[in-house]
């Protein structure tokens, strides 16, 4: 199987895409280098075949409409009547601006015009116009004769009026090209057809049709391929009349050219070059089908892994947190009226000597904290272990050492541990947001309890007997006030004095015991803390066996992809 | 060629790390064949005429027009001949010690029979025997071509171009400028084995001139006397060859050159140039070996760098890390086993007991963890992770295959290396992690276990100095000082003096400390690499049976000295 230019050259558009990507993973520099230049020169070669065009030659008497018939094969008025002027005997080729007429033209005895147009529709059409041939003149004749080599197919052109002329059969008895080349246009058989009762044109036409290929096998055609068209109506298909074969013998024309294409890849042997570029491309297929099948093996070993792997997890964040985590919510800051009273002036006092002593005030960063630690070494290695395991591999199966730089596009184990990372930061900041600090209040309403306590016992024991038992026996205003000038009185007397001392002294020890009690509760608070922190963690872990095992079967996708692109690329000879 | 040789050959090794390993590999099967041929041509003595030349040029006919008879079959169909013919009187002994273990003799006698054109068969030498007494001392051989298809038949031609002693070598006008036959034309051009050209088939209109300055274009300077053109003959060109006038001529040229007393002189020529060729070739085979040795030591070199980062990377934080870790360990385990030389050690714990009480009651002083000290010893010993080192296995085997694979695909050590045997297992590493922890673990047992039974005496005796020097010096100085000792005095200091014991036993035990952190460190260390390096000594062993051995050496400089001595 030959694939046309178009084809082929889409195919070698993207292989230098692929190789300016730097995309091909087996392949050694110079490989990558021969292939480039390889495609480029094939890119060349077939851009000159592409350009090569299909030479039609019209032929046909005067007024039968050739001019029409090329406008309507170009879409667009690329010919008019003008540019023949009455009785010059000149050969008009239209050519696209962009497509440069064959050299062997040049050297045609027959003088000839050439007219450059723009319609990219017949871009690879050659379009002569040839002198009508009944207004030649004998010499002339031979001359167009001879100028008939240079066309691929011959298109005579004709009408009803037209067809039966002796001219026309005299003519085509002279041309001695291959008659499976020959096109007969019946031109303008809008004439048979009147609009308001169209079905009555189809009798005369099919009898017309008879008669015409009846002549031509009378001159020597065998099977006359005969279209009728009217070019008037233009190359508009929809707006054609069903009887109009224009469109049949455009799409017939169309056919020819890519066939001739065809044709001339298959001459130039661009075919068998570009096969020897696929062979190349088949290694890479090869290479590609190594790693493809590393990725898939390493993402099913990775599910398979997969309480291995918690396991790992949790043990490494077993080991540090539980060691590390204790000292380090002690600098923490008091959690806001945890303690009250002397126990908070206490804590306080620790807390900035600890800062004073150990010059920490930063806020506590558990990732880092573990990281220096070495908590997350092993998982850091874990994911190293894994880009090792796959480079090793496809090393191992015979891809080159280059594969580890292309195996950065796909996976990039450092890459892959700083986002480890982030996700860790932002999971263990959310978690700290709602399980730190822990409530305290219980233990707050203890302390009030009994520094409220302590205080009732201050009062009673300087209020004295008297005034006390006066006020509760008989409520008034009066026993109260009594009250309170008994309190005044002893606080400023010795006993009051050593009353007031005792309570400082028991405030301070019960500020100690609540601060020691502070602690406690802290410790058994973090311990908790650590105890669900750690899993947290290890589900963060466990997460990232998950998209690790994406990552990995989005590459062998991706890969997969490749070599069905590359695949495309190189048919495979069976085909052919 | 002796059995010894043979099997030199057939063990020669190289691991192909130089671009020039398919140069070795070419020689190294091209130079036996040779020494063969040599031995097979210093037992006979008869010459060998080859025939040879891309298919379709007209060997055979030439071959037959020599010979004045149509033994090998011609024609069209191409190619023609499928194995060699050689033409040999009777009783020449060809087969005897024949060199090619590939080759078939067989003999055929043609001359009762009429004579019948023959094609040969691939994979046999067919000898026709006639009894011309002219061409008594030649064997002439037709053979097949050596631009076919066939492999076989390109093989062949290799071999017999070995065995002879002069080349004719046919080309016809389309041929002559081809790849494969120039090539092949070159080098016996270069080899400077005596030769003939001849241009079979040339037209009219083409002159010598024209075809020696083409060939000369290329680079091959073909010598006007060793060049013939022979004629296009459209119909029965054996027979009418055999009278054209240039062939005559050649054939009256090649027969001179060839004639019974200058036969001799040839052979021992070209047995000569044969020699001498070998023996340069072995050179260039013993330097390339050479260049391969270099390549060889400078990969160790790599290996060994390769091997340093991936320590590196396994060590580095490790150690500190784990040293730190242990410290506190085994300084715990220290303190107890020193203790016991602390003779004031349980009224001081009194002491700081009554002390600290009053801290206690305010919850102030945190009670002392407790914690089995077996227990801990395992986790410093499980420390040397399994997966770590795994980890650094795989890194350094990447790095090998990575940064020391040759690119050749068909290199002996590219295949080596990728020897599933090769790399050390999954459970050949957990064992051998296990094996190190296991012996890290008896290490430090051991050394507690020293210290347990006890320190030298001379420690022991520098503790109790050190406490009782200490002790006077205090009370020296406060006797220096205050001029006598008070009763108060006298109750600080005995508060004093077991801080004192403690200080001095402290002292001790920081020296051991320090030993014994310093010495595991060492260990820690030697245990973590312990895999990295067998998995080293693997690579190194796998260069090293891919090393051709300096035995190796020796005897191909013996070979050598055997064939320059024969040549002369």
């Amino acid at each position: 199987m030959v694939r046309s230019a178009r084809e082929l050259q889409s195919d070698l558009n993207c292989i230098q895409v692929l190789i300016h990507e730097d995309a091909f993973i087996s392949l050694s520099g110079e490989e990558k280098k021969r292939l480039s230049e390889d495609s480029q020169e094939l890119v060349r070669k077939l851009g000159r075949v592409a350009e090569s065009s299909l030479v039609v030659g019209l032929l046909g008497g005067t007024g039968v409409g050739k001019s029409s018939l090329m406008n309507a094969l170009a879409c667009s008025p690329i010919a008019a009547t003008s540019h023949r002027r009455p009785h010059t005997e000149q050969v008009l080729i239209y050519h696209h601006a962009a497509v440069p007429l064959p050299d062997a033209l040049n050297n045609s005895p027959y003088p000839w015009r050439e007219i450059t147009h723009e319609a990219e529709a017949v871009r690879h059409l050659l379009l002569c116009d040839l002198p009508d041939f009944d207004s030649l003149l004998t010499g002339h004749r031979e001359r167009v004769v001879q100028f008939l080599e240079h066309l691929d197919i011959l298109v005579w052109t004709t009408t009803p009026e037209k067809y039966a002329d002796e001219r026309f059969y005299a003519f085509l008895r002279e041309v001695p090209k291959a008659r499976q080349n020959f096109y007969f246009i019946l031109n303008k058989v809008d004439l048979l057809f009147r609009p308001e009762e169209p079905e009555t044109g189809y009798a005369p036409l099919a009898s017309l049709i008879t008669r015409f290929s009846h002549h031509l096998r009378q001159n020597g055609m065998l099977e006359p391929v005969i279209y009728a068209v009217s070019a008037r109506e233009g190359c508009d298909s929809k707006a054609a009349s069903p009887w109009n074969q224009f469109w049949n013998f455009r799409n017939q024309i169309f056919r020819l050219r890519d066939a001739r294409e065809v044709r001339e890849i298959k001459a130039a042997n661009l075919d068998v070059e570009a096969k020897q570029l696929a062979k190349v491309l088949e290694k890479e297929v090869l290479g590609l089908n190594i790693l493809h099948r590393v990725l898939t093996d390493s993402a099913y070993e990775l599910e398979n892994q997969r309480s291995e792997w918690g396991q790992i997890g949790h043990a490494a964040f077993h080991r540090t947190l539980e060691r590390s985590l204790d000292e380090e919510f002690e600098h923490q800051p008091v959690p806001a009226r945890a303690l009250v009273g002397f126990g908070s002036a206490i804590a306080r006092v620790a807390r900035d000597w600890k800062r004073l002593t150990t010059r920490s005030d930063e806020p506590l960063n558990i990732v880092e904290l573990l990281q220096n630690q070495g908590a997350l070494e092993t998982q850091q290695h874990e994911l190293q272990r894994l880009e090792n395991k796959i480079i090793y591999q496809s090393m191992h199966q015979g891809l080159p050492p280059s594969i580890a730089d292309h195996f950065r596009s796909f996976f990039d184990a450092n890459a892959e541990w700083s986002r480890f990372l982030q996700r860790l930061q932002n999971g263990v900041t959310q978690f700290l947001e709602n399980h730190w600090p822990p409530p305290f209040s219980g233990f707050r309403a203890v302390q009030y309890a009994f520094y409220l306590a302590l205080l009732v016992l201050l009062l009673i024991a300087i209020s004295g007997d008297a005034p006390l038992r006066n006020l509760f026996e008989r409520p008034s205003w009066f026993n109260l006030a009594a009250l309170l000038l008994a309190l005044i009185r002893t606080l400023f007397s010795p006993q009051g004095f050593a009353a007031l001392g005792s309570y400082v002294l028991l405030q301070v020890f019960l500020g100690f015991r609540f601060y020691g009690r502070y602690k406690k509760l802290l410790q058994q608070h973090a311990q908790k803390f650590i105890e669900s922190l750690k899993l947290e963690l290890g589900m963060i872990w466990e997460e990232e066996l998950n998209i690790l095992i994406t990552h990995l079967t989005e590459a062998a996708q991706q890969v997969e992809g490749r070599i069905e692109a590359l695949s495309a690329l190189c048919p495979s000879d069976t085909k052919d | 060629m002796k059995e010894s040789e043979k099997a030199l050959w057939k063990s020669l090794k190289w691991p192909g790390l130089t671009p020039s390993a398919v140069k070795i590999r070419e020689l190294a099967t091209r130079i036996p064949l040779k020494l063969a041929v040599l031995s097979y041509k210093s037992s006979s003595h008869f010459l060998w005429v080859v025939f040879i030349g891309g298919t379709g040029t007209g060997k055979s006919t030439l071959f037959n027009a020599l010979v004045g008879k149509s033994l090998s079959e011609t024609g069209v169909e191409r190619p023609k001949t499928n194995g060699p013919l050689a033409y040999a009187r009777k009783n020449t002994p060809i087969a005897k010690g024949f060199p090619f273990a590939a080759v078939d003799v067989h003999r055929v006698t043609i001359d009762q029979t009429p004579p019948l054109a023959l094609s040969g068969s691939p994979g046999q030498l067919l000898v026709l025997d006639h009894d011309r007494e002219e061409f008594s001392h030649l064997v002439l051989v037709d053979t097949p071509d050596l631009d076919s298809l066939e492999l076989k038949n390109r093989q062949m031609v290799e071999d017999l171009q070995l065995l002879a002693d002069v080349v004719i070598f046919v080309a016809s006008q389309e041929k002559y400028a081809d790849e494969v036959p120039f090539r092949f034309l070159e080098r016996i051009h270069l080899g400077e084995k005596p030769y003939f050209f001849l241009l079979n088939k040339a037209e009219d209109e083409l002159t010598a001139h024209e075809v020696l300055d083409a060939l000369h274009g290329q680079g091959l300077k073909v010598g006007a006397e060793r060049f013939w053109m022979l004629p296009y003959v459209p119909a029965n060109p054996s027979v009418s060859l055999s009278v054209a006038e240039s062939f005559t001529h050649f054939r009256k040229t090649l027969f001179q050159l060839l004639n019974k007393t200058q036969a001799l002189h040839v052979i021992q020529q070209e047995k000569t140039r044969a020699a001498r060729e070998t023996a340069g070739e072995i050179q260039l085979l013993l330097k390339l070996l050479k260049e391969e040795d270099e390549a060889a030591s400078k990969w160790v070199e790599q290996l060994e760098m390769v091997y340093q980062a991936a320590c590196q990377s396994l060590i580095t934080k490790q150690e500190e890390r784990f040293v730190q870790e242990s410290r506190a360990h085994i300084q715990r385990e220290i303190t107890k086993h020193f203790s016991k030389y602390d003779l004031l050690g349980k009224p001081r714990r009194l002491i700081s007991q009554v002390m600290r009480m009053p801290l206690r009651a305010l919850g102030l002083w945190p009670a002392e963890s407790t914690q089995s000290p077996g227990n801990e010893l395992d986790e410093i010993c499980r420390k040397a992770d399994l997966r770590m080192i795994q980890t650094a296995v795989e890194g350094f085997n990447r790095l090998v295959l990575e940064k020391l694979s040759p690119h050749d695909e068909t290199s002996a050590l590219y295949r080596r290396l990728r020897d599933p045997n090769l790399v050390l297992t999954a459970d050949e590493i957990r064992q051998q992690v296990q094996d190190e922890q296991a012996r890290l673990m008896s290490w430090l047992a051991e050394t507690f276990q020293r210290l347990a039974e006890g320190i030298p005496i001379s420690k022991e005796l520098g503790i109790y100095s050190t406490s009782i020097l200490w002790g006077g010096l205090i009370i020296v100085l406060e006797t220096a000082i205050g001029g006598g000792i008070h009763l108060l005095e006298a109750v600080l200091d005995t508060a004093i003096a077991p801080f004192v014991t403690k200080g001095a036993v402290d002292l001790f035990a920081y020296h051991e400390l320090q030993k014994i952190v310093h010495d595991l460190g060492e260990h820690y260390k030697e245990a973590l690499t312990a895999t990295l390096r067998i998995q080293r000594e693997r690579y190194l062993e796998c260069l090293r049976t891919l090393m051709a051995s300096p035995h190796t050496v020796k005897e191909l400089a013996a070979v050598i000295r055997r064939v320059e001595a024969e040549a002369k």
